[in-house]
């Protein structure tokens, strides 16, 4: 059977994508890694060490942007698989549920821009929709400057990326739960299993490898998180909401190329100490579950 | 499904879900209604009707940009992008998973490092280079599929694990050959996961303007999403047409997900209905 | 129903297997691609000599609708198609940096002047050098240094007119106050407290386009540059630094102030540079810190509002400076095939029949950048007559941002930092002293 199995699941399965992938991914990143220890103008590099780990870790912004990243990433990590677990039981139990998952849906498609430019409107401070609302309900202590004040703008672009994915992280469950037996779930509810009950030994357990996909995905993306800072505040004002890939960019950006791959190489250290270590966490998780 | 019988709790339920729905809706609401207005009256970034319904905007938003020959481009570069993501990842997922050994072993931290490692623009610019495909469109395909398919691949393998391996075995002790048995057995049951994974890559891609200002040349390879950054940073206080053209680019996404929807649904009761 | 599935996964691995034997035909022949022919592809497409039209690939930064315009009349009197590509104006020298590595640039690019870009694209490597153009000496004396090197070479001449850093002020506004231009920074703040009176936001500042937060230190340092002459040398060899420049750290010292006193728009934190360009036009803001190419986006967006707007230089007592943008410039890399259709296509765009084209379709783009180009007075537009009087009377320095030895990035941030009260005016110039000296030595620049 062994045998059978290796010609049955064929290394071939792997080759167009291990070919794409290999040449156009794993080679010139793994190249790029030898610059972090060089000044590097693109021609030519010169070795210098660790030098630019050094600049990196002196740079005056640096435990600024660590900090906001810890914030993001364990503030989104919550927020996003939350929303989206209770979303999908809500979901998985509702009649209507293609209706709201396609609405819960819907903003995972706009692009970064596009949603840098909406919430810079919807959170303007003066004439904000959201401001205005809370205003007309008498809430007007909560009408912040969201995207302008230190210790609010950084939860405001929380807010931000879990409007936006909170459907992402749906849709892996949504697909999770499709794959329960339903005759699972009537058997329970003949021995007469509660609500709480079938989720906590039916639904849950079968959700365990969705739910550690989810987790995974808002870590890494958390740690990583460019696009929705760099156009909605930029990192700004100051550095309130500097993560540490854009200052990473703004390090590419001044033409510091060695610099900004060190800062790079930085920043895949962490991702991928914490990833392995939640991985092993959540492993261990789903084995005793 | 059995949960009709509850209609008091199905009540509160949508209650809920409606009452959250309306974080989503007002966005896209603010969004439409704004991109119907005079430049005064979007300008106060309001909700309320317009006095006036400035169609117009849109042409406007046409007029400015090349919007035909990006959306001709985004198309062109969107589909073949997400078409061969989907395959090889699916195919690869399927070796990964089934197979138990130190390939997939390998294989999966080769993957893991996808999802974890940022793509370093310089050097992959000179790979690019040497294979001559440095300002074509099909260099910035393979780039989107080499940065993109991990997530598919990690995602698949996921949703590998709950198709049981005794389909495979039963399959092969009816006579099937491998491909034959991917292709027509194991892929069909992908069918829920597929789509998904269609939605996101094509989201990935549609909205993506790095790799096609880095690595295309040409004004006549535009694409969307650049043509709105271009347009945002020169027509950015006239919410009216920023409006517009936000909505002019995010529709095709958008329809493409509620087609995409009745595939979904479509695996979701055929599950309903084997067990 | 799974029917439907397998229907939609076998038409989607067919589209697969289309692309793939697409990709296999593309890569047997690279000229069968729509993309212009990338450098070392076997035989150049488009070799000049045929009867067919020459396209010229040509990368701008920025969008401008009537740009087209002026840039296709210009090619049709050279005979020759253009291939623009628009790419935006914070990314474009990262890119061509980039494509410089491979030699990949466009036929034609264009660029800001300056040693650090200059440096950076490896001009001597990579662009073609232009000395032997005749408009070489028709370029105005004033902005020479930034397009002829001290050995004479060229590696590129002006693509556009000169701008000037200054502050656009709105007319109604200013004689609805019942002010005038302001000649100092003490009057500075008097107009400002009319203008605040009259009910309109004293100066407008756009923070959330940081970039537009450098302009009021950069048009300032013109007057360090009059008042102790030399500085910008000794600040290039490490015997200076920002902190020496009095007038630059004022300047932001000046912008905090204002904000104090209620001068500034309240939400100037999100407020955007078109929202800036808005205000002004419009009257609701009595003056905007602004770069006049400020005019040309005015005159696409709000061409009713264009003539009610004027330009002022950074007000500092006493004698009165400009700070000038030389114009992006014009370059050819040596990869380009095209190289004889480039050079007719600039030298036209230089000769006084080009330079007419240009400014009929751009009447707001500034001063031309050619000697012996004659503006036609009538047509010209009431803030670029001011910019015009302005650098007749004013002395004019070239931005330091181009003039600096090394690249010492974006610093709007920081400026936003100085508007929220965290720091100052000097600890800005420190921290440019030290991020300039970090980047001069990882050049390797003498004195560092």
């Amino acid at each position: 059977m062994h045998k059978l199995e290796r010609k049955t699941y064929s290394i071939s399965f792997a080759i167009p994508w291990l070919l794409i992938y290999g040449i156009f991914f794993v080679l010139p990143t793994l190249f790029s890694f030898y610059y972090a220890f060089t000044d590097w103008d693109l021609t030519s590099a010169k070795f210098s060490g660790f030098s630019n780990f050094v600049e990196m870790f002196n740079n005056p912004v640096f435990s600024t942007a660590l900090a906001n990243t810890a914030i993001f990433t364990i503030l989104s990590i919550v927020l996003k698989v939350g929303v989206s677990l209770a979303l999908a039981m809500a979901l998985y139990h509702c009649i209507a549920s293609n209706f709201f998952r396609t609405i819960f849906f819907s903003p995972y498609v706009l692009s970064y821009i596009a949603i840098g430019v909406l919430f810079t409107a919807i959170m303007h401070p003066e004439i904000g929709v959201l401001n205005k609302a809370l205003r007309a309900i008498g809430l007007d202590f909560l009408a912040l400057n969201w995207l302008i004040e230190k210790g609010q703008v950084i939860y405001s672009l929380v807010f931000i990326d879990v409007w936006k994915s909170a459907g992402f992280h749906l849709a892996i469950f949504i697909a999770a739960l499709q794959t329960i037996p339903s005759d699972m779930m009537e058997s329970a509810s003949i021995d007469g299993a509660g609500p709480w009950k079938k989720f906590r030994y039916i639904t849950f357990p079968m959700l365990a490898s969705a739910f550690n996909a989810n987790v995974i995905f808002a870590l890494i993306v958390g740690l990583t998180k460019f696009d929705l800072v760099f156009v909605t505040t930029g990192g700004g004002p100051g550095y309130y909401s500097e993560v540490l890939k854009t200052l990473v960019y703004k390090q590419f950006a001044m033409g510091r190329y060695g610099l900004a791959t060190a800062g790079e190489l930085i920043i895949f250290v962490i991702v991928i100490t914490l990833t392995v270590t939640m991985r092993k966490f959540l492993d261990k998780r789903e084995v005793e579950v | 499904m059995k949960t009709r019988s509850l209609p008091v709790g199905q009540i509160v339920l949508i209650a809920v879900l409606s009452a959250l729905s309306l974080l989503i809706l007002v966005p896209f609401y603010l969004i439409f209604i704004n991109s119907l207005k005079s430049p005064a009256e979007a300008s106060e970034l309001g909700l309320a009707f317009p006095s006036k319904l400035e169609w117009s905007n849109y042409s406007k938003v046409f007029e400015v940009a090349d919007l035909p020959l990006a959306f001709t481009n985004s198309i062109v570069l969107t589909f073949s992008s997400v078409a061969i993501i989907l395959i090889s990842a699916a195919m690869a997922a399927f070796a990964i998973q089934r197979r138990k050994d130190g390939w997939s072993a390998a294989l999966n931290v080769l993957v893991m490092l996808g999802l974890v490692v940022p793509p370093a623009i310089v050097p992959l610019y000179k790979v690019l280079s040497f294979f001559h495909l440095n300002g074509t469109i099909l260099g910035v395909v393979l780039i989107n599929v080499a940065t993109r398919s991990p997530l598919s691949v990690f995602l698949a393998n996921q949703f590998l694990k709950s198709i049981s391996k005794e389909i495979d075995e039963a399959a092969i002790i009816d006579g099937c050959g491998k491909y034959k048995l991917f292709f027509r057995i194991v892929l069909p049951l992908m069918g829920p996961i597929m789509v998904t994974l269609f939605v996101f890559n094509s989201t990935f891609v549609w909205n993506d303007f790095m790799y096609v200002l880095y690595f295309l040349s040409s004004g006549k390879q535009m694409t969307l999403p650049l043509t709105m950054y271009l347009f945002i940073g020169q027509f950015g206080s006239m919410w009216n047409l920023v409006f517009a053209n936000i909505l002019i680019i995010s529709a095709p996404l958008l329809i493409i997900y509620f087609f995409a929807q009745r595939f979904i649904i479509a695996g979701m009761t055929a599950g309903a209905i084997k067990g | 129903m799974s029917k439907v599935i397998r229907t939609a996964l076998f038409s989607l691995s067919a589209a697969a297997l289309v692309a793939a034997t697409a990709c296999g035909g593309n890569n047997a022949s690279p000229s069968g691609s729509t993309a212009t022919s990338p450098a070392g592809s076997s035989e150049p497409a488009g070799s000049a000599n045929t009867g067919k039209k020459v396209t010229i690939s040509h990368a701008v930064g920025g969008d401008s609708p009537s740009r087209d315009v002026w840039m296709k009349a210009i090619g049709e009197a050279v005979g020759v198609e253009l291939d623009i590509q628009v790419l935006p104006l914070e990314q474009m020298e990262q890119i061509y940096k980039v494509k410089a590595g491979t030699n990949d640039l466009p036929d034609l690019i264009s660029y800001h002047p300056g040693a650090r870009t200059r440096d950076d694209l490896q001009a001597k490597d990579k662009l073609i050098d232009l000395s032997d153009m005749p408009i070489v000496q028709n370029i105005l004396d004033d902005i020479k240094p930034y397009y002829v090197e001290q050995d004479g070479k060229v590696y590129g001449v002006p693509g556009q007119a000169l701008k000037f850093g200054g502050i656009a002020y709105n007319k109604k506004a200013f004689t609805e106050a019942g002010v005038s231009i302001p000649q100092s920074l003490d009057e500075l703040f008097a107009v400002s407290e009319k203008l605040k009176a009259a009910g309109k936001v004293p100066l407008y500042l756009s923070a959330k386009d940081s970039w537009t937060l450098q302009i009021p230190g950069l048009a300032a340092f013109s007057y360090d540059q009059l008042q102790s002459p030399g500085i910008l040398d000794k600040i290039n060899t490490n015997q200076a630094t920002f902190k020496d420049a009095a007038h630059f750290i004022e300047a932001f010292d000046t912008m905090k102030k204002m904000v104090d006193q209620g001068y500034v728009n309240s939400d100037y934190l999100s407020a955007t540079y078109t929202n800036g360009l808005q205000a002004i036009s419009e009257g609701k803001a009595g003056m905007y810190p602004v770069l006049t190419s400020a005019f040309s986006t005015i005159l696409d967006t709000m061409p009713d509002l264009i003539n009610d707007v004027g330009f002022f230089p950074w007000p500092v007592e006493g004698d009165k400076t400009v700070t000038v943008w030389p114009p992006m410039i014009y370059g050819i890399p040596q990869s380009s095939k095209n190289a004889d259709a480039v050079k007719k296509y600039i030298e036209f765009f230089a000769s006084s029949e080009g330079q007419k084209i240009y400014f009929d379709t751009l009447p707001a783009a500034g001063v031309p950048a050619y000697k012996g180009v004659e503006l036609d007075e009538s047509k010209l537009l009431d803030p670029v007559k001011e910019m015009i009087e302005v650098t007749k009377t004013a002395k004019q320095f070239a931005t330091v941002d181009f003039s600096v030895v090394a690249n010492m990035g974006a610093f709007g941030q920081t400026v936003q930092e100085i508007l929220m009260g965290q720091k100052s005016g000097a600890d800005l110039a420190a921290e440019l002293s030290d991020i300039l000296a970090k980047n001069a030595k990882a050049k390797g620049a003498p004195g560092f």
